[in-house]
């Protein structure tokens, strides 16, 4: 499935994207870096967080982030940063704001609608009477009945 | 004209296109003029697609078999040093070919479709062959004039270029082929929709004919998705197999609703409820299969610009969904109310509406499937600003539909028909679900105590442990019943074992299913494992380093030069002990294909029950040093086995004959009243 679209990236010549190797190695505290990058996406890789990006674009932003873990700014901040640069493009998590309250509005919506709708029908079935001539048969079950 | 084999498939195929409409036009005349032997020549119109089709694609294998450069689709997928076997598998590597696949397989389910039900199904069979002959016109024109594998070049070139080294794997010829028989498995159960809902019948006759079809597509569906999900897992190099990412969506939606489909088709069949639903849900899964196609093919996905680089194919795609999906919906909503469900005296505590609820429950999911994938899209046409929907989104709202639905699957089919409080009193209820509450609570536990944190994560597991166990409880309970049955019918006493055997051949749909559900948990539970307990370490090592990952220690070895057929490689070297002996050596590589300019990385991979190590080796530095990337992946291989048992009991399910009588009682199990003293 994942190589069916990594084919579609390469095809745009992001040809970077998949196996260039690209990681860069953790030091021993770099458990903040993780946790931010795995929040960010990829810009080149598309699908992929800059954590498991193997991109060269992938390693320097995650050097940038090292960079500003030391110069001790919060992870909120370096988000922001990112965000700032790249758009609401560049998180991982889409936030709740306007471009995308549908977004997280709408599943939950349709799943209370569809219970209630399922409620109410299932009630109003219930109480109808059966009708005397839903017994006949289809004619294709007629013919296919075994007897 | 050259007498080239290709030309040959190409008219192969325009052949088909003649035979398609013949089979529209004779299928259409015959209802019109009232003569059902009109049919018989429509029936082998159906009949030869098979065969010209099936020529036409041997004739794009055969230029790929023989390196044929004067082919334009050859030369892009494939060239001298490409291994024979991907050269037999290169017809679906790229866009035109796997179209053609789409096709081969659309035509060979239509002529098996039409074969089997052409006495059974005497009045639809029209409408079956119009639909379906209809789409294959859809796809040949596509095909033929848009998006055509038989083009020539002249003067050929001497070396073609490279089959995308990603799909040079033995993963491609299986992964593409299953998904797509899954996809059109589809059409089959929506031409008997439309075939219903013009003629304003679907009923337990209806739902026989298609759960079965809708069954193996289903089989095919499954596999597809989670053969490609272990592709990429061992292919990719990120330690995952799934990545929400648009074409895994694509395949996902029609997965969702035509796992609704066939619980609700139970209610159709058992109970004649549903049929305006059932037949929606069939609608909704052939559209999203062809959604999913035409997503995924069209590469709108990655960018609206894709259409702007080749607006024909996207018009025409967009022209050929629009009319399939208006044409299906609208038949829907003129002629549902044809389709009669005899009311009937319904509780909230009965199979039929937890069936329904799982319906409801799948189909959110779906949505919300739909609405991500198609998000960005739709924000970047109306705003022009570009969107990330990503996994964390998906994984905060479908994973808690999917955990209901996980729960509902160990109370749905424990739990009679009709009306449970009648049957079966509140005690009985209450016992029956008093170990299941407990084992989930265990689950928990377990849980907290192996180190999940995510709720989410606790959630799904509790859910696994109670269906789980209630699952077993009652293949355990029928096993009981029926050594009891036999021991004092007989006075012979039997072994459970024997009994367990009866159960699966007697009711092979029954206990097929509950063999399913037990393989959709044992797979939860992989994923929910390898995705709360996973580990990754990024490191730079010299040889000789080692490198503990849980109860191993990994030392690297170094670095050599490999090459391949049509790659060169670096190759890395790990042994792996434990507790100081040594176990196994596995190597990880970074390939480079010289002609198509690309780098992979296969990753080293040792696998065991309860846990795969995973080593990616990146880029190397100086002093023979190397940035290794290692994952720990805790019960991850439980996801294919619970596949195998998935698939294990979907044949057993799909075993079952329509000539098999199933007696049912009223609680809805298999009546044991007549094997009873």
């Amino acid at each position: 499935m994942r190589f069916l679209s990594a084919f579609l990236l390469c095809t745009l010549m992001l040809i970077n994207c998949v196996g260039a190797g690209e990681l860069l190695n953790e030091a021993p505290n770099d458990t903040r870096l993780k946790i931010i990058a795995s929040q960010l996406r990829c810009p080149v890789c598309q699908g992929e967080s800059l954590f498991d990006s193997h991109a060269a674009l992938a390693k320097e932003m995650k050097l940038i982030i090292r960079e500003k873990i030391a110069n001790g700014v919060s992870d909120q901040d370096i988000l922001d940063f990112f965000q700032q640069r790249y758009g609401n493009y560049v998180l991982m998590r889409p936030a709740f704001n306007s471009t995308y309250a549908l977004l997280w509005i709408a599943p939950f919506a349709f799943m209370f609608l569809a219970i209630i709708i399922f409620i109410i029908k299932w009630r109003s079935h219930s109480q109808t009477p059966l009708p005397a001539d839903h017994q006949q048969q289809s004619p294709e079950q007629q013919q296919n009945s075994p007897n | 004209m050259n007498g080239n084999p290709i030309e040959f498939g190409l008219c192969a195929s325009v052949l088909a296109l003649g035979c398609a409409i013949f089979a529209v036009f004779f299928a259409f005349s015959s209802l019109k003029l009232n003569r059902p032997a009109l049919m018989v020549s429509a029936r082998q119109a159906m009949y030869m697609m098979p065969l010209l089709i099936t020529f036409s694609c041997f004739t794009i294998i055969w230029s790929f078999v023989n390196l044929d450069f004067s082919v334009a689709y050859v030369v892009q997928n494939s060239n001298s040093k490409l291994p024979m076997i991907y050269r037999l598998s290169a017809l679906w590597g790229a866009h035109e070919g796997s179209l053609m696949l789409w096709l081969w397989f659309l035509v060979i389910y239509s002529a098996l479709a039409t074969y089997i039900h052409r006495f059974s199904h005497p009045q639809s069979m029209p409408y079956i062959i119009i639909t379906l002959a209809l789409l294959q016109i859809g796809f040949l024109v596509f095909i033929l004039f848009l998006s055509s594998p038989f083009t020539e070049l002249v003067p050929p070139p001497l070396e073609g270029r490279e089959l995308n080294p990603l799909l040079q794997d033995p993963g491609l010829i299986f992964h593409p082929p299953l998904l797509y028989l899954g996809y059109v498995g589809f059409s089959v159960p929506y031409a008997f929709a439309i075939a219903a809902l013009i003629r304003g019948q679907a009923d337990g006759e209806w739902a026989k004919a298609t759960r079965k079809w809708t069954l193996f597509a289903w089989i095919a569906l499954t596999s597809g998705i989670l053969l490609g999900g272990y592709w990429a897992y061992y292919e990719l190099g990120w330690g995952g197999y799934w990545a929400w990412d648009a074409v895994e969506n694509a395949s996902l939606m029609p997965w969702f609703t035509g796992t609704a489909f066939l619980h609700s088709i139970l209610v159709l069949e058992r109970r004649g409820l549903f049929a305006t639903w059932n037949i929606f849900l069939v609608l909704v899964t052939f559209c999203l299969s062809l959604l999913g196609t035409f997503l995924v093919r069209s590469g709108v996905l990655t960018s609206v610009h894709a259409f702007a680089t080749d607006p024909s194919r996207g018009v025409y795609i967009l022209g050929f969904l629009s009319l399939v999906m208006i044409v299906s919906f609208g038949l829907l909503v003129f002629r549902s109310n044809r389709l009669y469900t005899p009311p009937q005296q319904q509780s909230f505590l009965s199979r039929e509406s937890i069936l329904l609820l799982n319906n409801i429950f799948l189909l959110c999911a779906a949505g919300t499937v739909f609405l991500g994938t198609l998000y960005p899209l739709i924000a970047e046409v109306i705003t022009g600003a570009k969107v990330t929907v990503a996994a964390p989104y998906f994984n905060s709202v479908v994973l808690p539909f999917m955990i209901i639905v996980i729960f509902l699957m160990g109370i749905g089919p424990v739990i009679p028909w009709y009306n449970a409080r009648r049957q079966a009193s509140a005690y009985l209820l209450r016992k029956q679900f008093l170990y299941p509450v407990l084992c989930s609570l265990l689950f928990i536990a377990v849980g907290i105590g192996f180190g999940i944190r995510d709720m989410i994560g606790l959630f799904a597991l509790s859910a696994v442990g109670f269906s789980l166990c209630s699952t077993l409880l009652d293949i355990f309970k029928d096993i009981k019943n029926r050594a009891q049955i036999e021991q004092t019918g007989k006075t012979v006493p039997r072994s459970y074992l024997k009994s367990f055997w009866h159960l699966l051949t007697w009711n092979r749909r029954r206990y097929g299913a509950m063999i399913v559900h037990i393989g959709v948990l044992i797979a939860a539970l992989g994923m929910i494992a390898s995705g709360t307990l996973n580990q990754v370490n990024t490191v730079t090592m010299a040889p000789g380093d080692r490198f503990q990952s849980g109860a191993y220690v990994l030392t690297f070895k170094g670095i050599e030069g490999v090459k391949g057929p049509n790659y060169s490689a670096r190759r890395a070297s790990f042994l792996i002990s434990q507790q100081g002996h040594p176990l196994d050596i596995i190597t990880a590589e970074r390939r480079s294909y010289p002609r198509g300019n690309m780098v992979t990385t296969e990753a080293g991979i040792r696998s065991g029950f309860f846990e795969d190590l995973y080593i990616v080796l990146g880029q190397e530095t100086k002093n023979d040093k190397a940035i290794i990337r290692f994952y720990y992946n805790p019960l991850i291989n439980w996801i294919w086995f619970g596949w195998m048992i998935l698939v294990a009991g979907s044949l057993l399910a799909f075993s079952q004959g329509r000539s098999q009588k199933v007696v049912f009682t009223n609680d809805g199990r298999v009546s044991e009243g007549a094997l009873s003293p």
